[in-house]
């Protein structure tokens, strides 16, 4: 009986201290994810059949950011016009793609929905293949990208104008952006069989996805989006964590669902489509990171949307590191080492986690 | 808080479940809807809350119609506590209950939300699930942590629907004993959906008995529950006797055997 008194005495500062403590843990473990992508992202520009030390790597780094210092300028060169945007690529890729799952997953209420989910993937797929193999361009010289991301947004567009007729509910909308999936799988297939060996190729080559494809030129445009997606998310997250618990509560609890909803899906399918068009289709990363960091912090969006999203970051690096080195000089297609070393990392999580995560 | 509801009438499709029903809460007691199943005592419930949008009449909030208020707004003045609600994805105690506090607080989440969630988890019993994972917990539990959450919401209106549903004897008898003196003490005024015709006549300080989508009664424990309402209402044979000034109900059989 006294023990509990003195709880209740203690307790009001013991659970204030107990929720801010779990704060500080899932920051420490973003910044360590935060240190994962510089580092390996450093040691990533080493890599290339030009050898440069990690030390130089860092030190033309700090150069182009500072001005201080003094670097070999073909070294300089190679690090910042050829390597760096590959990686800042994986940094972005990653980042906005894990971004968009976590939010996807709180808003569907359903842990199977990524930002692929909706037909965004299959839709940009059908978009390069019209490109590549029609040699059609919705936008005449803006070539492969345009249409793969014109495509890849109409799903959410469909739900849209479905919404102003009947409610959009997490499964109108996921069923709605399976079938489309299919549709457009079945039309991509349709194209392939009347394409060349070599846009068979092409096509082949770009619904695996890539970075390589990734340059200065390319790269504001993406980070702009994810960046600018990514802050609305987190602005959102309390919003997504109550949406999560259902509709009914989250109304009573002043959230009009089904309109943050859409919102929501706009501006993921946004993000996603800027990424994919440019990189082709990196699976996994937005459907398993916010697993795993759900499983380490938690489902706090506000801290769950980030730490994905960081998380998603040092994951893409990583595997972009593997592709390139694994078998040297081919380098693999990124998406398939995302999966390669994702899911037996993501079962092996599931085993050993004892509590029910979802 | 004066909310009246007037004249709300509410069909699923062609089935109208709810007609012409009129009503006022005023100052702060604990009221009970009582009545058979499906005889709309949740759709009340909801369309008091927003949650339906009635077919006819209005709900207006001290004098300004709920549907020209936004949720957000409408969130601060009424809680809403559902029969029952289950993690899509696991939260702690701690952040299912600070969920309530949305409506009120900024982005962040301040010392003052933490202090008002931590004095419902104790009003509620439920600091020592506070890390817990609320799908961890036992039915009861689930319960007292979305009343928690109702609670964290400061409003001046709790709906809660059948709050006790799954709850033993002496966890009712609390969760009742705790609403009446939420009432008394803070000036909440608590609107509840019961099933239980003892525990209503035990602590309601108004009880609302419907009958097919209608009123059928409206007043004080030894007002409404009586022998005769009893019969009309649900088709039972019961006996009343007055145990410490409370009517108390003793079935004896349906009208049918």
């Amino acid at each position: 009986m006294e023990s509990i008194e003195n709880a209740r005495l203690n307790g009001k500062s013991a659970l204030q201290i107990a929720y801010r403590k779990s704060v500080v843990k899932k920051l420490v473990f973003m910044a360590f994810c935060v240190a994962v992508v510089i580092i390996v992202g450093g040691y990533s520009a080493t890599i290339g059949s030009y050898y440069i030390s990690v030390e130089d790597v860092y030190a033309i780094l700090w150069k182009q950011l500072t001005g201080w210092g003094v670097v070999d300028p073909q070294a300089a060169y190679i690090v910042v016009q050829l390597r760096l945007p590959r990686i800042a690529g994986a940094i972005v890729c990653g980042f906005g793609l894990a971004a968009c799952g976590a939010a996807m997953q709180s808003m569907m209420k359903n842990p199977l929905a990524d930002p692929y989910t909706m037909g965004i993937s299959s839709g940009a797929g059908l978009g390069a293949a019209i490109a590549i193999i029609l040699g059609f361009e919705l936008f005449a010289g803006a070539g492969i990208v345009a249409n793969a991301f014109v495509f890849a947004i109409i799903p959410a567009m469909v739900v849209l104008v479905m919404s102003q007729v009947r409610k959009a509910t997490p499964t109108m909308m996921i069923l709605c952006g399976i079938s489309l999936m299919y549709v457009f799988s079945a039309i991509t297939s349709l194209l392939m069989l009347l394409a060349t060996p070599d846009d068979l190729a092409a096509v082949y080559t770009w619904t695996v996805g890539s970075l390589s494809k990734v340059s200065w030129d390319n790269l504001p445009t993406m980070t702009t989006v994810v960046v600018l997606g990514s802050i609305y998310l987190q602005y959102l997250a309390n919003q997504l964590n109550i949406m999560s618990i259902g509709d009914e509560s989250a109304k009573s609890l002043g959230v009009n669902v089904e309109r943050k909803r859409l919102i929501c899906l706009m501006v993921i399918t946004l993000m996603a489509a800027s990424v994919v068009s440019f990189t082709g289709i990196i699976g996994f990363v937005g459907l398993v990171c916010p697993h795993i960091v759900r499983i380490v912090m938690g489902s706090d969006n506000k801290f769950l949307i980030p730490g994905s999203a960081i998380f998603g970051s040092a994951m893409l690096i990583v595997s972009d590191i593997v592709a390139r080195t694994v078998v040297s000089p081919t380098m693999l297609p990124v998406g398939v080492i995302t999966a390669c070393i994702g899911g037996p990392l993501f079962m092996y999580l599931i085993m050993k986690n004892r509590k029910e995560a979802w | 808080m004066d909310l009246k509801v007037e004249d709300v009438s509410f069909s699923y499709g062609e089935n109208e479940v709810l007609k012409d029903i009129s009503f006022e809460l005023g100052e702060p007691n604990l009221t009970c809807i009582v009545g058979p199943n499906g005889v709309g005592k949740t759709t009340l419930a909801r369309c008091v809350n927003r949650l339906l949008r009635p077919r006819n009449g209005r709900v207006t909030l001290d004098d300004v119609d709920i549907n020209d208020m936004t949720l957000r707004e409408l969130a601060v003045h009424i809680g809403y506590v559902p029969n029952s609600s289950r993690d899509t994805f696991p939260m702690s105690v701690m952040n299912t209950i600070l969920m309530g506090r949305h409506p009120r607080a900024g982005w962040t989440t301040s010392d003052h939300d933490l202090e008002v969630v931590e004095e419902t988890m104790r009003t509620m019993g439920l600091e020592e699930y506070a890390m817990r994972d609320f799908n961890e917990l036992s039915a009861g539990q689930h319960q007292r942590v979305m009343i928690a959450r109702g609670l964290a919401q400061e409003p001046e209106l709790l709906i809660l629907d059948e709050p006790t549903s799954n709850l033993d004897v002496k966890h009712q008898m609390e969760v009742m004993e705790l609403l009446r003196r939420l009432t008394r003490e803070r000036g909440i005024t608590v609107l509840m959906v019961c099933h239980d015709l003892n525990i209503t006549a035990r602590y309601a300080d108004r009880i609302i008995m419907m009958s097919d989508g209608r009123i059928h009664s409206d007043g004080t424990a030894a007002e409404v529950m009586t022998e005769g309402n009893i019969m009309d209402v649900y088709g039972v044979r019961s006996k009343l006797i007055e145990v410490e000034g409370r009517p108390h109900i003793i079935l004896l059989s349906t009208l049918d055997s």
